[in-house]
């Protein structure tokens, strides 16, 4: 199995192993030196042949993005004041994802189907208030199956964001469901569908104050109006 | 007589700044510095995301969010695992085979199949500056067997997967995933990579 691992690399540097064997190659990196040295040298290699493909950009590109990065901050180390654990090492990444997704819907053109934009830009500035609030807390669950979820809460704005960092990938029968868990139990908050649920998924939560847990669940396709299933992760609100 | 000790990255002559220590500014929140390594690199990147997802538009969206992700997260290049170039054609290689495995996921892809009959890199339009790195490329892809340059060509320009590489070319799945490593073995060995 090792030794099947290990010929991996070539497909690993050149992105075209299947979702499941990148996830396995990479877990396998973490404990395979000579596959790190060696994936060093066949990216560097992987890389050299966009020589052959060299073509200039329009220069409107240039002038979108230095218009956006002129107005856009960069990540900053994460100012907690939580003890230290493993979850800081993820944590300028979490906030990466939600800082580009910031960026990205102030843009003119990007990835994301347009109708998501006006959403985005709705979410944009409370979310970066809420990840630069001053009395914000950060807290992070690393799930069993992979993938993390991290939540920062500020009381003052009585708002939190989640941000959902490579969740098991699910089949088409099921979708991840947000809920708030209320004194009258607990109610939906959002069914993150199918293509949102690749990478990191960042979502807004507004009215936090009564809300004393948010809980993920596997639903089937589309979501349920009560949980059918144990949460795969609960974070208190405190 | 050329100056003996060209003074880099003192805004005098001399070579250009590195691609390195550009991103080492871009980290520090450096403008001009993303500006430059914009000018230097957004051909190599652009160029590669148009080969690989085809239309020009999604390539530019992509050469974007690749050049966004670059500035916010400059801070994350590690030198130890490969050059400022490597790092960002890796993010962007990455970004292209995300897109265009999503945009294509039925029909379109069934249209590309002309790839099977070889990679047309000679077609594409080169910009000044790179003919000898592309003339170097070329002529290392040449000394690969057939089988190790599809197999290769196919993932890094068509977006393929080697299972799918497998079907195009009409060859087991344990031959191609070896054929791409031993076939990106012998480019390295050739291209005189050393990370």
């Amino acid at each position: 199995m090792t030794a099947d691992l290990h010929t991996l690399g070539g497909a690993y540097a050149l992105d075209a192993l299947t979702p499941d064997e990148h996830e396995q190659f990479k877990q396998h990196l973490a404990t395979c030196a000579s596959c790190r040295a060696e994936l060093v040298e066949l990216q560097a290699t992987a890389a050299r042949l966009s020589d052959v493909t060299w073509s200039a950009p329009p220069a409107s590109l240039k002038r979108r993005l230095m218009d956006a990065v002129s107005r856009s901050s960069q990540e900053r180390p994460v100012n907690v004041r939580l003890a230290r654990g493993p979850w800081q090492r993820r944590a300028p990444m979490l906030l990466a994802a939600a800082a580009v997704l910031v960026v990205i819907a102030s843009l003119g053109t990007s990835l994301v189907e347009r109708h998501r934009i006006s959403d985005l830009e709705t979410q944009q500035s409370a979310l970066a208030e809420v990840l630069t609030a001053d009395d914000k807390t950060m807290l992070v669950r690393r799930l069993d199956d992979g993938g993390s979820v991290t939540m920062f809460v500020s009381a003052s704005l009585d708002q939190a964001v989640m941000a959902m960092d490579e969740l098991p990938p699910l089949d088409d029968k099921h979708s991840y469901q947000i809920w708030r868990i209320q004194r009258g139990g607990p109610v939906s908050e959002v069914v993150i569908s199918r293509d949102q649920s690749t990478g990191a998924v960042t979502r807004l939560v507004d009215d936090v104050g009564d809300t004393e847990a948010l809980a993920i669940t596997v639903e089937p396709a589309g979501g349920s109006p009560q949980p059918t299933t144990e949460p795969i992760v609960t974070i208190a609100i405190t | 007589m050329l100056d003996p000790v060209p003074l880099r990255g003192l805004g005098g002559g001399g070579e250009p700044e590195r691609l390195e220590s550009l991103l080492n500014r871009v980290a520090r929140g450096d403008e001009e510095a993303f500006s430059k390594l914009y000018d230097r690199i957004s051909a190599a990147v652009f160029g590669m995301a148009r080969r690989v997802v085809r239309d020009p538009a999604r390539a530019e969206e992509v050469a974007q969010e690749v050049f966004l992700q670059v500035w916010q997260g400059a801070n994350r290049f590690d030198a130890e695992r490969g050059s400022a170039k490597t790092w960002i054609l890796t993010l962007a290689h990455r970004r292209a085979v995300d897109a265009v495995r999503h945009d294509q996921a039925s029909t379109d892809r069934e249209q590309r199949l002309d790839w099977s009959g070889g990679p047309d890199y000679d077609s594409v339009q080169e910009e000044v500056g790179t003919r000898l790195e592309h003339e170097q490329v070329r002529r290392c892809l040449q000394n690969l067997t057939d089988l190790q340059r599809e197999a290769i060509t196919l993932a890094y320009f068509g977006g393929y997967t080697y299972v799918e590489v497998s079907s195009l070319l009409e060859a087991n799945t344990a031959t191609v995933k070896t054929r791409m490593r031993d076939g990106l073995i012998r480019l390295r060995d050739c291209l005189g990579v050393i990370r």
